[in-house]
Parts: structure tokens; sequence; C-alpha cells
């Protein structure tokens, strides 16, 4: 009684209690980087302000047991009280009394109006909505597509995430001063194709950053390693080159002559554990594991089996090499992938006396190993073109961007492409950019691949340093990085479909052309053909990287003139002040509906 | 001295009439359609004779002392012959944007390096002709010549022009038919249907001939199709649980004698099992041993599908890890009169065959002795002077033969024991009864009707115990001393007549109402796509054109889409295809995959139906099929890219906009990236098929129009007129000595 006394006291006038839920919390939201439904985090960071500006905002656990109480706890304070849940539809808690609004992304042709069978509630997103009756969508895309699906009895609105430019003393993009760059200071792993001896066949990385000493010429501290390859790992800075993704058990070679990368040298006597299988043809194939100059072979059975293999190396090596497989598809299966061996774990140990628990412990740690707090220095130059992305999200075709860049500019070593890449393990992705590096071989512009959380302050930095942002998504739900970058007038390079539609336009981007194609309900586990996506035009994406560099070394007024559009269509469409004026109207009519 | 000499072309490709049918979807496997019709070209300038393998120079020059000849090597340039004896003619395709230029394994991977050596050649396309010579230099002497099939599409042409195709109508062909409306597809699964009683539906495959059809299924052998099985082995096959079944290559209907050799697996053991050949079905229980069941079956929807229905549980706890349901190790499958009259079938024909068999079976009484019979059985003893004791709470008996009908069943038994005042289930193949057994009375009859065919009784729910005799140590539920089966009279014997009267009554009810059919037929609705490539050719993009298709025309029951498989192991595509349909679910077009080498005139059927071609590839050398079909003046749907370009353009195709997209030379095994095909833009394919259907179904006159475009742009390709004159250029250009 008391405590609703005084709630009801801080809440008289127009108080609201706004109660928030997502599945991702701050707690876990490095953890969870580049996961499914992270995205909906984003949004409710983003919006946290704008709402504590309305009402009083509670974080809840468990939707179905303290919302209500929330809700009974404003009625009788006489306060209004909503509930936005930043959840996919199906997830979202229906049967409150509480008004709620489902926050959500989508950037499909359509959204799940069937139901299958599933462990979860029932996958069908028009009856969830309807039962909601109120929706906020980030895209005007999405509003589209969900309007036409759910009839005129919901209410659905799209209020994009705010976007603000940064302080007024934020330096102008590199493109607009034309001036050399500072280089950058980044907690982050790097790979730089600069730093990379690459020929058809093989990556070898130098150096991991462009001072001090880099990834590979660190020897290895002689502390015994056991890592396992499989997709719940943490990785350790070894990168897998030629495998695909990292499965439950372990992960399959792709490539004839699949490489692992390690983040130090080694050098010496020690063993090096391999736990392997053989696919198809490869079952009692003999094969080669090669470090340095020393190779040793063996026999892979169909079943998983550990091989213990002693090396004794006069020189440093930094990689081992898998020679001898046959890549080959699976007979019959859809996917028709090409598979080699399948690698589940590596073992490394010293051998003899000194292999001691503190030997080479004054060695410094590599730069390339996840420390966290190292920074590493990035020093660009020429034209910038930055992209930022989850490499496991296969919606943004980051090979597409990596090939296309590389093509446009193959003997052009003014040109930069940066990808920031945001996942929780590292290996594979760098180990498939490694790969395409061997197989774009021979180019002189330079990629630079960066891993990691980047503090406000770094990201400015990169902001910056770049002359152009680059997207080539088949889909996008809203794109905060473009939009970032936008708004502290980088002009873009970018499709106008989905959600970039609101805002990429010839005024300030060069526009990669793309048409639909097939696509499956992401959350349908029987992967149906239902909804559409867009298949983007590589041709174009190409052409684009070549005018836009084009343009900026011809015509800098123009590229202001695009530069200062991109931060005015930010600026126009969001902004806090405009986001939190949408916002408020709409829970305001939500609150007063449900009064009413 | 010169002599005129007459002209001798040397020809090889790779592969040969006698090894191209197993052959299909192999590397450089086209080379030798792309041989076969240059051979009437080359037969206008002199003599040919075709290498079954590569020549050597000595060979060569055997032969140049009476002829001057020319070498014409259909094959990639790096697997041309080094003949120095005699002028050396690459003839090949290409359709990427750089000919390999280095040395991936070994030198000769290296075209530009081959074709220098050989100093000339000749490919099918002016694309490629261009990439040769933007690498080899502007006047290297190369001549495009596509493979000149204008002219042979003469008749094919005029028999369209005066009657139009019909499409599915009237088309039947000889090959393996996956047809999407013969299955029961849901968005997990696929199995075939066998209520095949609605709408009129016709099969594809061409009808069973009648001889008899027997196959093993024993590794090595040559069966039909097995789809939900695992890998052969030397016994047979185990299925998956689920709904397996087998794709015979021909529709069969009527009369016929199944017979099946067969056994369960672990939880399936003891299980019914029902088989389902078109509507028809027989029920057999799955025994622990191979076992062979013969039913006599009446088929009145021609199927090309026996299911097998009730393997549906995945056996638990099995030491092998493979999902089992049953084995197969034979199936069979004959006329019955044949059957009777003996193994002479020339000798068969006549009344007089008929058999005792396929008379009605009333009257003879089915009787079984369990004191002495030999039986296949489960949860018996061995026969005892009265009868035999039963041993487990459910007993099976295979019947010597297959019964079907009406039946009065009486069972005998010598002891109740265990059993007195129990319930239990007595079932003759589907039909089931329930039977109390009382104290005192030992004989039994239950009336069952309408039992599909079927093999076997079971009694389940006995009870068991010990028995009366202390030295007796076994546990005994049942004496049963006799079963009989005595033929009923059907109730009403006219009912399956009246059944079959009520169905055509149906389908009249279902014919249009004539205002309708007049609409129907002027403007008719059923359109037929083909396409025809190998799927593991990742060129072809069969994912779009199957994905386009449905999603052009999910509602439409009218749109087909006919793939012809060019790839010699179709087993390898089911799960593809099956994955497709699958995940396509629900459609109401039709996609039908056709699979097997046609005959010439069963090609000529489907040349003389389609109403388009479909191409969505990412590349092609000169396309032979787009090229047919072009020529016999059916208009395509198709992108205008590589050699494509020089053909399909807006008066005779529906384009499908495609754009350059970066990749590796197919033989490159480092894939790097060194040139370019064509990326295809999906929804462009998507509007060209409505487009295209919307055309036909509007206006004849200008499908006529495309059609006449098509035939016309085909001329100008690849007509016979125009090879001529271009090889004459290459002969010309040829040194006159070489070698000498």
């Amino acid at each position: 009684m008391k405590k609703s006394w005084a709630s009801c006291r801080r809440m008289r006038g127009n108080d609201m209690i706004i109660a928030v839920y997502s599945g991702t919390r701050a707690s876990t939201v490095s953890r969870d980087l580049g996961k499914a439904d992270y995205s909906y985090y984003f949004i409710l960071q983003k919006y946290l302000p704008l709402l504590r500006s309305l009402g009083e905002v509670r974080f809840v656990d468990n939707p179905a047991l303290e919302v209500d109480e929330i809700y009974a706890e404003a009625q009788a304070a006489g306060a209004g009280a909503v509930f936005l849940s930043f959840t996919p539809p199906h997830n979202t808690q229906r049967g409150l009394r509480c008004p709620t609004v489902c926050v959500m992304a989508w950037e499909f042709g359509s959204i799940p109006d069937e139901d299958w069978d599933s462990d979860g509630p029932s996958p069908n997103w028009v009856t969830a909505l309807r039962d909601i009756g109120n929706v906020i969508t980030i895209s005007d895309y999405a509003t589209r597509v969900i309007r036409q699906q759910v009839g005129s009895g919901v209410r659905v609105v799209t209020i994009p995430a705010p976007v603000d430019a940064g302080e007024p003393d934020q330096p102008a993009p590199a493109g607009l001063r034309g001036a050399t760059r500072p280089a950058l200071q980044l907690a982050a792993t790097l790979v730089d194709s600069r730093q990379c001896d690459i020929d058809e066949e093989r990556v070898t990385v130098r150096s991991a950053g462009a001072d001090g000493p880099g990834r590979g010429e660190v020897p290895w501290d002689g502390t015994e390693v056991n890592w396992a390859f499989v997709s719940k790992g943490e990785s350790a800075g070894q990168y897998l080159v030629g495998f695909y993704a990292e499965e439950d058990w372990g992960c399959w070679s792709r490539t004839p002559t699949p490489e692992i990368i390690l983040p130090w040298q080694v050098q010496g006597d020690f063993e090096l554990e391999l736990s392997m299988v053989g696919y198809g043809e490869n079952q009692g194939r003999t094969i080669e594991v090669r470090i340095g100059d020393c190779a040793r072979s063996l026999e892979l059975t169909g079943e998983m089996s550990s091989f213990p293999l002693r090396f004794s190396l006069p020189v440093g090596a930094s990689s081992i090499h898998f020679c001898g497989l046959t890549a080959v598809p699976l007979p019959g299966a859809r996917d028709h992938r090409t598979l080699g061996l399948g690698l589940s774990k590596l073992a490394l140990r010293r051998i003899g006396a000194e292999a001691t628990a503190n030997a080479g412990a004054a060695l410094p740690a590599a730069p390339g190993a996840e420390t966290g707090g190292d920074t590493v220095s990035l020093q660009l130059d020429g034209t910038v073109y930055t992209s930022v992305f989850n490499p496991e999200d296969g919606r943004k075709n980051w090979k597409d961007i990596v090939t296309a860049f590389c093509w446009a500019f193959r003997a052009d070593p003014g040109k930069t492409l940066v990808l920031k890449m945001s996942h929780h393990n590292k290996s594979v992705f760098m180990g498939d950019l490694l790969l395409l590096f061997s197989k774009l071989h021979p180019f002189s512009c330079r990629i630079v691949a960066l891993h990691g959380f980047l503090s406000a302050d770094q990201l400015r930095e990169l902001v910056s340093a770049t002359d152009y942002y680059v997207n080539a998504s088949s889909a996008e739900g809203q794109c905060l990085p473009l939009l970032e970058f936008m708004a502290e007038a980088v002009p873009a390079i970018a499709p106008n479909h989905t959600a970039m539609e609101m805002y990429i336009n010839e005024d300030n981007a060069f526009i990669v052309r793309s048409g639909l194609e097939p696509q499956a309900w992401p959350i349908d586990p029987r992967r149906a053909y239902r909804t559409t996506t867009q298949r983007i035009s590589w041709d174009s994406l190409r052409q684009c990287f070549a005018d836009s560099a084009a343009l900026l070394e011809q015509d800098r007024a123009r590229y202001q003139a695009m530069a200062a559009a991109a931060a005015r269509a930010v600026a126009q469409n969001f902004s806090s002040e405009k986001i939190s004026r949408d916002l408020a109207a709409f829970i305001g009519s939500v609150v007063e509906g449900k009064r009413r | 001295m010169k002599t005129q000499r007459s002209l001798l072309f040397l020809v090889y490709s790779p592969l040969s009439s006698s090894s191209i049918e197993h052959s299909l979807g192999m590397a450089d496997y086209s080379y030798y359609f792309v041989m076969q019709r240059f051979l009437p070209l080359l037969r206008e300038f002199g003599e040919v004779e075709v290498l079954e393998r590569v020549p050597t120079d000595d060979e060569v020059a055997l032969r140049q002392q009476a002829n001057r000849c020319v070498y014409l090597s259909f094959t990639p340039p790096n697997k041309v012959a080094a003949i120095s004896r005699c002028p050396v003619l690459p003839v090949f395709a290409w359709e990427y944007s750089t000919l390999p230029d280095e040395a991936f394994s070994s030198p000769e991977d290296n075209w530009v390096r081959a074709l220098r050596r050989s100093g000339n050649a000749i490919t099918h396309s002016q694309y490629s002709l261009a990439v040769v010579r933007s690498q080899l230099g502007a006047d290297y002497p190369i001549e495009s010549i596509p493979a000149p099939i204008w002219d042979s599409y003469q008749g094919i042409r005029e028999m369209r022009r005066k009657s139009s195709p019909r499409g599915l109508d009237g088309l039947n062909l000889d090959c393996t038919v996956i047809d999407s409306n013969d299955y029961l597809i849901s968005n997990t699964a696929i199995r075939p249907r066998q209520d095949m009683a609605g709408g009129g539906r016709r099969l594809l495959s061409e009808r069973w001939s009648g001889e008899p059809l027997a196959y093993r299924f024993a590794a090595g052998e040559q069966t039909p199709t097995v789809i939900g099985f695992n890998d052969a082995e030397p016994w047979g096959v185990w299925s998956r649980s689920g709904y397996p079944w087998v794709l015979f290559d021909c529709a069969i209907d009527g009369e016929i004698e199944l017979c099946v050799r067969l056994r369960g697996y672990m939880q399936n053991i003891g299980k019914r099992l029902r088989l389902e050949m078109g509507g028809a079905s027989a029920d057999l229980l799955l025994s622990e041993l191979m076992q062979t069941h013969v039913f006599r079956l009446s088929i009145d929807h021609p199927t090309n599908v026996l299911a097998f229905v009730g393997v549906v549980e995945r056996a638990l706890g099995a030491t092998d890890p493979r999902d089992i349901g049953l084995g197969l190790a034979e199936i069979s499958i004959r006329r019955p009169a044949l059957a009777e009259a003996g193994a002479d079938v020339a000798e068969a024909p006549g009344p007089e065959a008929v058999s005792p068999g396929e008379a009605s079976p009333e009257g003879v009484v089915l009787e079984i002795d369990m004191a002495a019979d030999a039986l296949v059985c489960a949860g018996l003893y061995d026969c005892e002077p009265p009868g035999r004791w039963t041993s487990s709470a459910d007993v099976a008996i295979q019947l010597p033969v297959a019964v079907a009908g009406n039946f009065r069943m009486a069972i005998e038994v010598f002891h109740i024991l265990h059993n007195h005042g129990r319930q239990v289930d007595v079932s003759l193949g589907a039909g089931r009864q329930a039977l109390t057994l009382e104290d005192g009375r030992s004989l039994y009859e239950l009336d069952f009707n309408d039992i599909p065919p079927t093999d076997y009784i079971a009694i389940n729910g006995l009870g068991l115990g010990p028995g009366e005799h202390p030295e007796d140590p076994r546990w005994l539920g049942l004496g049963i001393a006799r079963i009989s089966l005595r033929p009923l009279l059907p109730e009403k014997p006219a009912w399956n007549d009246a059944h079959r009267a009520l169905g055509l009554l149906k389908s009249l009810r279902d014919w249009p109402a004539p205002r309708n059919l007049a609409r129907r037929i002027r403007a008719p609705r059923s359109v037929l796509y083909t396409a025809i490539f190998n799927p593991k050719d990742g060129r072809k993009n069969w994912e779009d054109i199957i994905t386009g298709f449905v999603y052009a025309f999910r509602e439409d029951a009218d749109a087909t889409l006919l793939i012809k498989i060019t790839y010699h192991e179709l087993d390898e595509l089911y799960g593809d295809i099956f994955t497709f349909l699958i995940q396509l679910h629900p459609f109401r077009c039709r996609l039908v995959f056709i699979h097997g080498y046609l005959s010439q005139q069963q090609y000529e059927q489907l040349l003389l139906h389609s109403h388009f071609i479909v191409n969505a590839s990412r590349g092609e050398g000169q396309c032979l099929p787009l090229m047919e079909f072009m020529s016999a003046g059916i208009p395509a749907v198709a992108p205008c890219n590589s050699a494509m370009r020089e053909y399909i353009t807006p008066r005779n195709a529906f384009i499908v906009e495609s754009s350059p997209e970066l990749t590796f030379w197919p033989q490159d095994p480092r894939q790097v990236f060194r040139t370019l095909w064509q990326r295809i833009d999906w929804e462009s394919l998507v509007g060209a098929f409505a487009a295209s259907a919307r055309l036909y179904r509007k206006s004849r006159r200008r499908y006529r129009v495309l059609a006449d475009a098509a035939a016309q742009a085909q001329q100008a390709y690849c007509s016979m007129a125009v090879a001529r004159s271009r090889f004459e250029k290459v002969l010309g250009q040829l040194p006159q000595d070489a070698g000498q």
C-alpha cells in the first residue's frame, strides 16, 4: 500500500510508466553480438533516452508476471502505463491488460502468416499482431508489408531508432577535408592485406598492425593450447582458412588445401594433436600436415580420430597446412558442398624439459589475441570505403563487397576497404576473408578487416577516416551503421530497397541495383519458400565503387553536396527530436485508446 | 609437284555413340552432340572419318598419302592432340569473359598457349570469338560456326505452323517421370499420391506393355528407382522409415499379379504393411525373415508408383545407426493370365488360357490344418496331434495364397486354456473383428467384408500361462486345430460397377459449362514450358528456374514446367527435386522432371508440344537445346548474355535480365577469381514467365509472330548456309601444306 502511494505521488498528471522488455540484456550483449534478436536490443538502447523523457521506464525480466502488476500500480496511481516489447511478435507476451506495443524489425516481402510445428509459441505473426494490436516498426517498408497482411484493426506505425549527428566539433569526413588522416587507435584484431603474403594457394599473415611486432612474428609462449573448433567455442585468435562455419562437433574443410593460421609462431620441438575425420574419398587417403618446412603424413578414416604429430622446426612458422585432400561434394545433397576433412580439436604442447608452464612467460601476448584493452594502430590513406556488419548474417553479402571492390580497384593501391566485423567468433570468418585474398590475388588495393567491439570514440575516429560507407545487403531492417556514418556526412554506396528506401537516394548515395529473389522466413525451420528478399547486382556494385572513386577525384563539389545530403537525410528522418515526437504521439494514443 | 587430293576430315570427340547414353552430364559430353551436328557440314566439303581415339602423327601421315587431311578436335583446346602432319582445328565452346591464360596444374591448362599452338580454331559464338581475339590478337584465325541445326527442323517448324502446340495434352514420354501432381506434398514431407481418381488425371509415363517385370534389389542390379531407401546391399535394400516407394519407368494398370519379397526390421516386425498401387492396395504382415508375398491387384488408375505404407516408426535401440524400416529383395509384376498360361508368352492369348484361378473364388475354401500344414507363422509352437498352441500374445499366420473380398472365417480350437472369457482381435489383412473366447465352445465364425488383397491372419491379445502338464515347461495360450476361409457372395454384387458409374457421372458434372467450353477453345489456358539441362552444371541455375516458375504460377494449375534432366545419375538428384517440391509447397502449377535418353521421335514430341523453351544460364557456349527449340519455332524465356546475345531478342523471347559477376574458370581447382559470368535477375525471370503466359493466352497471333521470329533468328545463327560459308572461309585460310 505504502509503495503504491509513493509511486502515485511520483506519477501525477501526465506521468506514465513504460515497461520495456527485450530478450538480450546489457550483461549479455557482448556475447550475443551478431546473434539472432540482438538488433532488438539495439533498438531498445536507442529508444531509451527518448522513452525516459516520456515517462518512467521499468525493465522487466518476465513480462507475463511483471507487466500487469506495473499496470495495476499505474492505474491505482491514476497514471498511464504501456508495455513496449522489443521482441518478434510470436515472442511478445499476449493477453495482458496493459496496452502492449510490439517493437519489431522486418525486412522481407511478407511476415509469417501460418503455423508450423514449433517448440515455442505459434509462429503466426499475423495472428500475434492482431492480438497485440499495436506495432512499431523501424522502417516504412516493414509498416507497408505488415499493414497489407494484418488489416485495419492493428495500429502499425514507423518509428525508426533515432540517429543523431555527433558533436559539432566532430571532424568532418576525410573526403571533405582532403587532409591526411591521423592513425586510428583501435582495440581490435586486424587483418590487413598489406600485411599478408598472398598467392593463389595460401595466405601468410605477416603482421597484425602497421606498428610493433605483428601476429605470426611473436613466438608461442609454450603454454599448452587446446582448441575446439565448435560453433560456440571462443576464438583464441587462430583463423581457419578454407573451412565451413563451425558446427556443434567441429568444422568441415571446403578447399583441397585448407589451412589453420596461428596467432603466433611455433618453433623447436613440439607435439601437434589434431582430431580429424575424413569425408568420402578422403577416407583411407594419406594426407600431409605441413608446418613450415616440416611435413607429417597421416591416414584419415571415416571416424573421428586423434593424430598426435611431432614436429621439430628449426625456423619458426605460423600456419598449419593440409595437403593431399580431395574436396568432393556430398552426393545428392542440396547444398552440394565440397567436403574434405572434419576437424574438431587441436592441441599444441612442448616436448621435453623446456615444456614448463613459465616458458616464454616474459614474452608479450600476441597482439592478435583477444586481449580487449590492447590497441592496435591503423594508418589509412587514399580513398577509404568502410562497411560494418556481422559476417554470419547472410543478408550482408560481404563477399560481394570484397570482390566488387577488388575488381574495381585491382591495380590501385590508393583504395582501401575497411571491414568492421562484429561476431562472437571470428576464426572462420577471418579465415574466409584470407581465402578470398588468395582467390583475388593479385590485387594492389588494400583490404583491412577489424574485429572487436569499438568504443564510441574509436567508432567516431573510423567514421571520420571514411570517404564512403558501403552496404550491399539483400535486406535491411534499418541499418544503424549506415545511418550513423551518413549522419556524419559520409555518402553511401547502397541499394535503395527495404528500410533503405527511406533514406538512400541519388542525392546522397551511389545506388546498387537489385531485384527480388525467393526467400524463406528466417524463423521458419521448414525453410519453405514463402517470401522474397533482394538479389543485388554485383556488376552494379562494382560500378558504384568505380564511379564513387571517380567522383571524389574529379568533382569534389558534388561529393560535398552528397555528403551534406547524407547528413540531411538522417537529420530529417531520424533525429532524436523527430523520433521523440513520434514516440510520444503513438504511445499517447495507445494509452488513451486503452482508457477509452 | 602438287596433286589435287580430296579432303579428309579426321574428327574426334571424347565420347562416342556407344558411351553417350551413360555419359550424359559428364565432363565434355556436349562436345559429342556438337560433333554430330557438324558431320553433315563436313561431308559437304570432303570425306569424314570419325576417330574412336586421339590420332597419332603416324596415323595422320598414312591418310595424308591419299588425302589432304584436316584434324577437327571437338574438345577443349587444352585437350587437342599434338598433330604436326596436318592442320589442326580445335572446335570448342566458351562462355566466360576470359580464356584460361595460366597454368594451374599443368602447362596445358593455358588455353591461350594451346590456341597459339593450333594456330586456328572454330568456336560457336561471336562472344567467344571476341574473347579469343582479345587475348590472342585481333588477327587470330578463328571463326564462329554454331552447330548447323536449323535446316533439320524444317519438318517440325511446318508441323507446328499447321497445328498449334498442345502442351501436355497427348504427350507421352518413355522415360522416368517425376510429376508434382503425382505426389502428396507438405512443407515437411512428400509421398506418392494414390488417390488418382480425382480430376481425370493422366499419367505422363508410357503404358506398361504387359511384358513381365522382375527386379532384384541387390547392389549392382538394374532396378527401378527407389526413394526412401538406404544404399543397396548384396541381398537387397533396407528402406528408411516413413514412406518409401518404388518408381517404375512405365504406368501400370489393369489386373496384375504383384510379387514382393521383403522382411521387417526391429519395431516393424509383426506390423501390418500396406502396398499401394494406383488406388489398389494389399496388406501383409512384416516378418523377421525374408518372405515372398503374391497378390492379385486390379489397378483402375495407371500408376508408376508402388508405395509401402505403415513403416512409420524409426527403430530405436538398434546398433545399426541407419534409419531402417523394411528390407526389400525382389519385386515382380506380370499379367495373371499370362502367368497361368505358362512361360511361353506367344501361346498365351485366347480365352482358353484363362486359368481356374481367374474364375470367381466362390466355392474355393481355404483350409489350414494346424496339426499338419507347414506354415509361415509367428507366435505358434510346432504342429502337435490336435493342432498348434499359441506361444505369444500375438499370432500371425501367412496364408498359402492371397485372398480378397468377403469371407467367413471359421476358427476351431482344441483348448481354450488361459483364454476363457477373453476378448481378442482377429484380423484378416485390413479387416479386424473382436472375438470373445468361451469355455466349452470350440468353433467360432467371423464374417469379413470387402477385404483388400491380403495374405495373413493375425490374432492379437491372447492370454498366456503354464500348461496343464507339469512335464511340459512351455507357456501356452490357445490351442488352435483348424482355420478356414469360405468366400461369401457379396451382398451387393453390383456395388463396384455402381461406384464406377457414379464416378463417371461426377466427372461428367465436372465438364465446363458450354459457355466456358467455348471460351476455352478460343483462349487455351494450358501452357507448357520446357527446359533441358544438366542440373549439376552450376551455370544452368535450375534453382532460379524452378523457384521463379512457382512464384510466377503458384495459383495457376494450367501452367507446367517440364525439365528434361541430362545427367546420367538421377539418383543423385532426387534429394534436390523433392526438396524443391517440399520447400515450394503449396503450389497449383505443375513441375514435371523427366530423365532418360529420349528417342528422336519422342524428342520431337517434346518440340511439338512445348509452348516456350526456358533458359536462365549464367553463360552459354551456344546452347543446343535452345537452338533446337527456337529453330522449331518455339519462343524462349532466356537471358541475352554470352552466345545467346546473338539470337535472343525481344522479338523472339521474353528476356531474363542478367549482369556480370566475378567467378573462376570451371576447370581451375584453385577457384581463383579470373573471369566473369552472369548473375541472373530472378525478378525479371518471374516477370518473363508471367508475361509469356499472358501473351500466349491472350493472343495466338502474337505468339505466332514470336515463334516465327525465333525460327528466323536461328536461321541467321545456325543454318547450314551460314555454317557453309564460314567453314569455306576457314578452309581457305588453312595452311595448304602443313606438315608436308
